[in-house]
């Protein structure tokens, strides 16, 4: 139970994708115009790691070494046009808001990245595991930043207007892609001394 | 034994793409209604959002429009017999700042523009994305069915659209669009009388 734990500090704080293993850098700027959409497109890519990470893993033994990588990224695309076709038919508000960014997932270096180094050397259980823990790392790091950007953005927060635009005016360049690099920047800085702080303790 | 050991790999990728593709088609197929009916929703709701309480009655489009996808007659009754209500146009543009936008405008049997919807779009978030909120679309409900202009700052003239501060392309788009209905309306559907 406690190496559950473990992975899944791993996967959100000690390795967290975005952060750290600075991984996936194209969805994390380019989706990343609310805290709906951030979260939106992590747990979407959760859902693929999870299961790219499971049958990578199940199949480990029987992919030759070779061809591992057109065979990963065959599974990962599967997976990612599976979501695409789900999301398309039963969640069509998230659909529309990540419709462009969806197939995107399938050359996200996170879900690669971890069937590389985890899943095609470790058991199904434990992948399965490393999938949720790092698709909620990822999951975190967008929200965080989309929650940042739309607040600064468009005074508001998943939608709710926060700062009334009576006195509030939303700097707009936060929404649109240079405010990505601009937030991104300092959300690294402040995660990673907060971190510092944390182990030096 | 190298060749052997080749031709072993292609077969098992081989085998991988065959189990994959057999799975998309599964899901392809059973994801198949469900996804027909969301784009069927989306259009309805955008159709009683221009034109509330009617009977819409596809018809066939005339000539080659640019723009226009669709053309519905709002009716009171099903079968068509009742009184025109008025007409709703199903269009998509790609001149906006991102990829297609898909939008339906009605006009009311008075001669005038009873609204517009937004169905679809992926303009700028804070920007062109205003484009699907009251503040714009609000404006062109009770318009003549004559040319619209886009103004900065808004006109004082009835017939001009003002347009979403920083995103002049998207509003000059969609009221593009607008204005290849209310042209083919007023050559094709206004002057028989209806």
């Amino acid at each position: 139970m406690s190496s559950i734990t473990k992975q899944l500090k791993q996967g959100i704080i000690d390795e967290n994708p975005v952060f750290i293993q600075v991984l996936g850098m194209c969805p994390t700027l380019a989706v990343t115009s609310s805290a709906m959409n951030g979260m939106g497109m992590g747990l979407a890519t959760t859902a693929v790691l999870m299961g790219s990470n499971l049958v990578i893993s199940l199949l480990r033994n029987i992919i030759p070494s070779k061809v591992r990588i057109p065979a990963f990224i065959v599974v990962i695309a599967t997976f990612v046009t599976m979501v695409d076709l789900l999301l398309q038919g039963f969640i069509p508000a998230l659909y529309d808001a990540l419709g462009l960014f969806i197939p995107l997932i399938v050359v996200n270096c996170i879900v690669l990245g971890r069937a590389e180094s985890f899943a095609s050397k470790k058991g199904p259980g434990k992948s399965l595991i490393d999938g949720i823990a790092m698709g909620l790392g990822f999951t975190l790091a967008l929200t965080i930043l989309g929650a940042i950007r739309e607040l600064i953005g468009a005074g508001s927060i998943f939608g709710l207007q926060l700062l009334s635009a009576s006195w509030y005016q939303p700097i707009t360049i936060f929404v649109l892609a240079p405010g990505a690099f601009i937030a991104l920047g300092f959300v690294f800085a402040a995660f990673n001394a907060f971190r510092l702080k944390v182990t030096k303790n | 034994m190298k060749k052997d050991s080749i031709i072993k790999n292609a077969l098992i990728l081989f085998v991988i793409t065959l189990v994959a593709g057999g799975l998309l088609g599964i899901t392809f197929n059973a994801t198949a209604e469900a996804r027909s009916y969301q784009t069927k929703l989306k259009t309805e709701v955008a159709l009683n959002a221009v034109l509330a309480d009617s009977k819409f009655i596809e018809e066939a489009i005339e000539g080659e429009p640019t723009y226009i996808t669709n053309v519905y007659q709002g009716n009171t009754s099903d079968d068509g017999l009742g009184d025109v209500l008025g007409y709703a146009f199903q269009l998509e543009t790609t001149e906006g700042y991102g990829d297609l936008i898909t939008l339906m405008v009605a006009f009311k049997a008075d001669g005038t523009i009873n609204g517009i919807d937004i169905i679809s779009h992926t303009e700028t978030p804070g920007l062109g994305a205003k484009a699907d909120e009251d503040k714009f679309k609000g404006q062109f409900s009770g318009k003549a069915i004559s040319e619209l202009t886009v103004l900065k700052g808004g006109g004082s003239k009835p017939q001009d659209v003002d347009a979403i501060g920083g995103a002049t392309i998207t509003s000059v788009a969609v009221t593009k669009a607008i204005n290849e209905a209310i042209e083919y309306y007023n050559t094709n559907i206004g002057k028989e009388g209806n």
